[in-house]
Parts: C-alpha cells; sequence; structure tokens
C-alpha cells in the first residue's frame, strides 16, 4: 500500500513537471541545429518541408484530473476533466528552398538561427523581447540585414549589428 | 507577358471568426509580390469575419482583415508589417448582438475610467458583433452605442463581457407628408 501511494506521488510530480515544460519550452533544445541541418539538406527542394513543428500542437490539457489517475500495470489510465483548458499555439518553422518561414516562433530562437548562419552571436539587452513571438519569412540567401531592417520595422524591436554580434536592445 | 508575382491576393478569402494571424497568414500564402511579418501573440484575441474578394490588392486586403482594431499597418516596399498599438497584456472582449441574437456591427465602445471618466481606450465592434479593447486598466466605465440601439453604459471589469444584448431604441416621428404629382402628357 506504501509502494503505491509512492508511485502515485511521483507521478503527480512528473506530470506537473511535464505540463510545465510543455507551456514554458515549447521548441526541443537542439531545434536550432535541426534547422540548419534541413536547409543545408533541403537547398534543392521545391517543396515546403516541416523541419520543426513543435509544442505539440493545440495542446489541450484537459484538466487532468490527478485524483482519478490509477497505476496499474501496463501503464497509466488518466481521466481528464473539462474543468481547464491551456492552449499552446503552434509554433513552425519551415523552409523551401533558400526561403525560412518562421511562425509564432520568439525572437530569441529566431536570431539565434539566423546568427548561426551569419556566425554571429545574439545578445539580449532587453529580456522581454525574448518572448516575443513572430510571424516572418528569412531568405538564407539574402544579406543579415535585411532581415534585421524587416524586424526593426517593428515597434516593440530594436536591433542593432556589430561585427560579431546581434544585440536585441 | 504572364505576371507570376501578382499584387493581387489569389480567390477569394472568406473568413468567419478566425483569428487575425490565421487570416494574415492565409493572406501571405496567397501571393508572392508581398511578406507580411507580424506579432503573433499580440493579434490572437482579434478576429476577423469578412470576405476578401479576389483582386484586391494584398496591402488593401490585410487593411480590411484588421478593420477598426487598434492594429498598425505599415508597407515598405515588398513588407507589410502589422502589430497592435496598443501594448496592454489584458483586453475587454465581448460580443454584441440585438433581441434577434443578431450580431450587433459597427458598434462604438467607448472605455472612461469609473472615478473621473477620463477616456481610456475605445473600438469598434466586428460584422460579428466582436470587440477587443486592449487596456491597462483592471476596470472601466465602458459605453456602447449604436444607431438603432440603446445605449448601454455600465462599469465592467477588464475581461472577457461574453454576449452583451442590445436593446432596439424606437423612434417617434411627430407627422410625415407624402406628396406626389399623377405623370400628364403634354399635348
Amino acid at each position: 500500500m506504501n509502494d503505491r501511494r509512492y508511485e502515485d506521488a511521483a507521478l503527480r510530480e512528473a506530470l506537473g513537471r511535464i505540463s510545465n515544460q510543455i507551456e514554458q519550452e515549447p521548441l526541443p533544445e537542439d531545434f536550432e541545429q535541426q534547422v540548419m541541418n534541413r536547409m543545408a539538406s533541403t537547398k534543392s527542394s521545391r517543396r515546403w518541408t516541416l523541419v520543426a513543428a513543435v509544442s505539440i500542437g493545440v495542446l489541450m490539457l484537459s484538466g487532468i484530473s490527478l485524483a482519478a489517475l490509477q497505476l496499474r500495470n501496463q501503464g497509466v489510465v488518466k481521466t481528464p476533466s473539462s474543468e481547464t483548458h491551456h492552449v499552446v499555439k503552434l509554433q513552425t518553422i519551415e523552409t523551401k528552398d533558400s526561403i525560412v518561414r518562421f511562425d509564432n516562433v520568439p525572437l530569441d530562437s529566431l536570431l539565434t538561427i539566423v546568427g548561426k548562419h551569419y556566425g554571429r552571436t545574439v545578445i539580449f539587452h532587453n529580456e522581454q523581447s525574448r518572448h516575443i513571438h513572430l510571424y516572418t519569412k528569412w531568405d538564407t540567401t539574402a544579406p543579415l540585414n535585411q532581415i534585421i531592417d524587416r524586424l526593426n520595422g517593428f515597434e516593440k524591436v530594436s536591433i542593432r549589428l556589430t561585427d560579431n554580434l546581434i544585440i536585441s536592445e | 507577358m504572364i505576371c507570376t508575382f501578382s499584387s493581387q491576393v489569389n480567390g477569394q478569402h472568406v473568413f468567419k471568426g478566425t483569428s487575425l494571424s490565421k487570416a494574415l497568414v492565409e493572406l501571405d500564402q496567397s501571393t508572392k509580390r508581398y511578406d507580411i511579418s507580424f506579432i503573433s501573440d499580440e493579434l490572437e484575441d482579434f478576429t476577423v469575419t469578412k470576405t476578401i474578394k479576389r483582386g484586391r490588392s494584398l496591402p488593401d486586403a490585410v487593411r480590411e482583415v484588421c478593420g477598426f482594431y487598434p492594429v498598425k499597418v505599415s508597407v515598405k516596399g515588398r513588407d507589410i508589417l502589422v502589430e497592435c498599438i496598443q501594448k496592454d497584456r489584458t483586453k475587454l472582449t465581448g460580443r454584441l448582438v440585438g433581441p434577434d441574437r443578431q450580431p450587433v456591427a459597427y458598434a462604438n465602445i467607448t472605455l472612461s475610467s469609473p472615478s473621473d471618466t477620463a477616456y481610456i481606450g475605445g473600438g469598434v465592434s466586428n460584422e460579428a458583433g466582436d470587440f477587443v479593447i486592449p487596456c491597462s486598466a483592471a476596470q472601466a466605465r465602458v459605453r456602447i452605442s449604436c444607431v438603432g440601439f440603446k445605449t448601454i453604459e455600465r462599469v465592467m471589469p477588464i475581461s472577457d463581457a461574453g454576449t452583451i444584448r442590445m436593446q432596439m431604441e424606437d423612434y417617434y416621428l411627430n407627422n410625415i407628408t407624402v406628396s406626389g404629382r399623377m405623370p400628364t402628357e403634354d399635348a
């Protein structure tokens, strides 16, 4: 009986941790590398290729009722309740030829990908700007200032370039 | 010569309660002449109920879907940038319907301070009767007016106001004189 209580508590903790990760860290750690790899391997492709469709789409954590969790030998049986709903919008990065399309991607991730391509380090002076989610396109064959000029067109975004740095202010 | 980079939207686009960000993505994919960029998290609450007819220029189509929302549309060369003017995280949202439950479009919604009635924000309902007004205050005096309906005024929290039913306004005319002439033929 004691073992069973221990397992339930551990399960509760794990589920809490997973749901926090889903809401706070929608992109996998190596997604930038995935994008760069895919960009390199699909240069001649004529089709849009999904590179990173992450964040589990429209995620409906239908208020997983922890009280209703039952541990079985075969696994976990979850009974969802309809009390709470968390909707996380899909974040996608797609490539077609030399064009990368970012949909609902945080500025932080976007600049990291762009910075890697042009060999620049990204610095955020304004931490809040990391979390601005953007829809935009980037031509990987164009000079860096093209995407930066476009992003600077937004009132909320201010990015400066130096020799080796992309600085978000 | 066939122009493959037409500035006009490709085909007709029908949006019914579509989020503004989704509508912009669809329009972006309809032509290669322009590139649309926008700050997605700001536009998620705004909904679009509109039909964009084939042949509209993309900048015009974008302005049309943005409607009366507090959204800035700027066109720079081939770039169209869309962002919310008001940066407040909290928003007053709701839907206006008449006694017959039909949407009340183009109603004026004015937010003022409950204490001194100073203007703090405003907006207009769209074709579906939906409105979204960013506002940093916790509550506001909300005044909703539309021709043909009784004006509503009440203090509300800045959150989702749900469906607000407006009552018809009765109009009384003092008198009407109808006059006319029989057509005559000149001899």
